[in-house]
């Protein structure tokens, strides 16, 4: 009878281990997420002045007490605050861009090649309060729109309209770069500063949940504040001209170092600007494609890696199995 | 009469196992270490998006993987579960991984790490971020916080030179460069 007992109960728990595998194996699934036909949404252009690269660290050199004590708060953020903060923009512009592409095999492609050209950008140098822990987060916007964003914090968009029109892994290292040294020269956060010195930006200073000793960051108000600003300006303003063609050439040198072609910048500079009707946005907020092209004339020899198979197995097998 | 008490044994072992999940009652001696090497390997991207409801400084349940540096995460009370790389898991603490649920925490501090008034401050203002995200956001906002936070965790799970070390050295680039001038490498 012991027996008998003793070989039940052994069958028992035996049976309960691969009932809970089971349990277990039904919770961890691939997501099979559909991706939904989104229309791009309608953004509207604020009324906010372009921060044009010197011109912006001008503006907020001129600024009342209450917000030089908050630019300076930011200045002295670490990679950690300034990801925590960028975290909030980046789910809010992507909320606002229709959501994100749920294809994991692409989205770690994405931040591979991301961060493979981030390894040759500031970390390298070695400067400043951030950027030598700083990864690159990027998503794919599920909208048709050409176009890509960079957010504070290393959070970098890129749309499946503009991916589905590169050609190769170097190309796609030079657009991922581009937003790469927006982060890197911090031109969102520039933005961030330049927005503490206007009048909105005061009025939420000024509001008691600031408390005086408290940090600018804990007050709602101006959280909220800059929230809205900086979304609106990195989808719709843009970070100015001069930015952008800084930003052109650090990719340039960024792709270089890390061995990629950088004839590949040419081409997708060349296919921007066969392609100005299906980016209004990129043609308000950048130069023109040619000028960003002449403006790079001479750096992009060397010859280097295109990846184009290994693009092609990735992106566009799974762009295709997504239709 | 034995199989009738044979049939009630079953069923209550068919039930017992998630119950000890679902009530959050570890160490019930039903759970182990599962999945085969490969399909484990695969899984870091496969769950993403339930690694993605397990946010950090959640109270979780864990447990050893067959893979080294890995650990099967399942969020106290709920049904998220995904694989973390041990080390994002803060345990509280007994002195080593196990076989078998242990309470932990999921963490940016690093195994057994507490928390310091920094890093709080940080996860304070990173969950204020996302309640304002939440706010302005529209219907799609709660998905695209789990998508996001997917994001990180791919990213974060992965060190500098791991990445780096997915494509040749840059000597061995500028070889095949050369080797394979105006083509593709």
């Amino acid at each position: 009878m012991r027996r008998t007992s003793l070989t039940l109960g052994a069958l028992c728990l035996s049976l309960a281990m691969g009932s809970g595998c089971a349990f277990l194996k039904k919770n961890v699934g691939t997501p099979d997420i559909d991706t939904p036909k989104i229309e791009t949404p309608k953004i509207e252009t604020p009324k906010v002045e372009t921060p044009d690269g010197e011109d912006a660290v001008k503006a907020v050199g001129n600024v009342s007490a209450s917000a030089k004590k908050a630019i300076d708060e930011v200045e002295a953020w670490k990679d950690s605050e300034e990801r925590a903060v960028g975290d909030g923009i980046a789910i809010q512009l992507a909320a606002a861009s229709g959501g994100l592409v749920t294809d994991w095999r692409v989205t770690e492609y994405l931040n591979d090649v991301a961060n493979v050209v981030g390894l040759e950008g500031q970390r390298r140098e070695n400067k400043g309060n951030r950027g030598q822990d700083r990864r690159f987060v990027v998503g794919l916007l599920k909208t048709g729109e050409i176009n890509a964003f960079a957010c504070p914090g290393g959070f970098i968009f890129i749309t499946k309209g503009l991916l589905a029109r590169l050609h190769n892994e170097a190309e796609l290292a030079f657009v991922l770069a581009h937003e790469v040294a927006h982060v890197d020269e911090e031109h969102a956060l520039t933005y961030v500063k330049l927005q503490l010195g206007t009048a909105g930006a005061a009025e939420a200073l000024a509001s008691e949940a600031t408390g005086g000793t408290s940090k600018m960051i804990d007050n709602p108000k101006i959280y909220a504040f800059l929230g809205d600003q900086v979304v609106k300006g990195i989808q719709a303003v843009g970070f100015g001209k001069k930015a952008e063609l800084t930003a052109d050439e650090k990719a340039v040198a960024m792709m270089k170092a890390a061995g990629y072609d950088p004839a590949a910048a040419g081409r997708v500079l060349d296919m921007l600007a066969a392609n100005e009707q299906k980016a209004p946005t990129i043609g308000k907020t950048h130069p023109k494609a040619t000028a960003r092209k002449e403006a790079l004339a001479g750096t992009m020899d060397g010859g280097g890696a295109t990846h184009a198979g290994r693009y092609d197995a990735i992106i566009r097998t799974q762009l295709a199995k997504r239709k | 009469m034995m199989r009738t008490l044979l049939l009630v044994l079953i069923a209550a072992g068919c039930t017992l196992a998630p119950a000890a999940w679902a009530q959050d009652k570890p160490g019930r001696g039903f759970l182990k270490p599962e999945g085969q090497y490969a399909e484990l390997k695969a899984k870091p991207a496969k769950d993403a998006a339930a690694r993605a409801r397990l946010l950090y400084g959640q109270r979780v349940l864990y447990k050893a993987s067959p893979v080294k540096g890995w650990v099967l995460v399942k969020e106290a009370g709920g049904s998220a579960q995904g694989y973390f790389p041990q080390a994002m898991i803060s345990e509280t603490r007994p002195p080593a991984l196990q076989v078998g649920t242990i309470r932990g925490r999921v963490s940016d501090t690093g195994a057994g790490g507490a928390e310091n008034i920094s890093t709080a401050a940080v996860r304070s203002l990173d969950n204020r971020a996302k309640q304002y995200a939440k706010a302005k956001g529209g219907d799609n906002v709660e998905q695209v916080i789990a998508d996001v936070a997917s994001l990180e965790a791919l990213v974060d799970g992965k060190p500098s030179e791991k990445i780096k070390g997915l494509y040749p050295d840059k000597a061995t680039r500028e070889k095949k460069a050369k080797a394979f001038k105006g083509g593709n490498t």
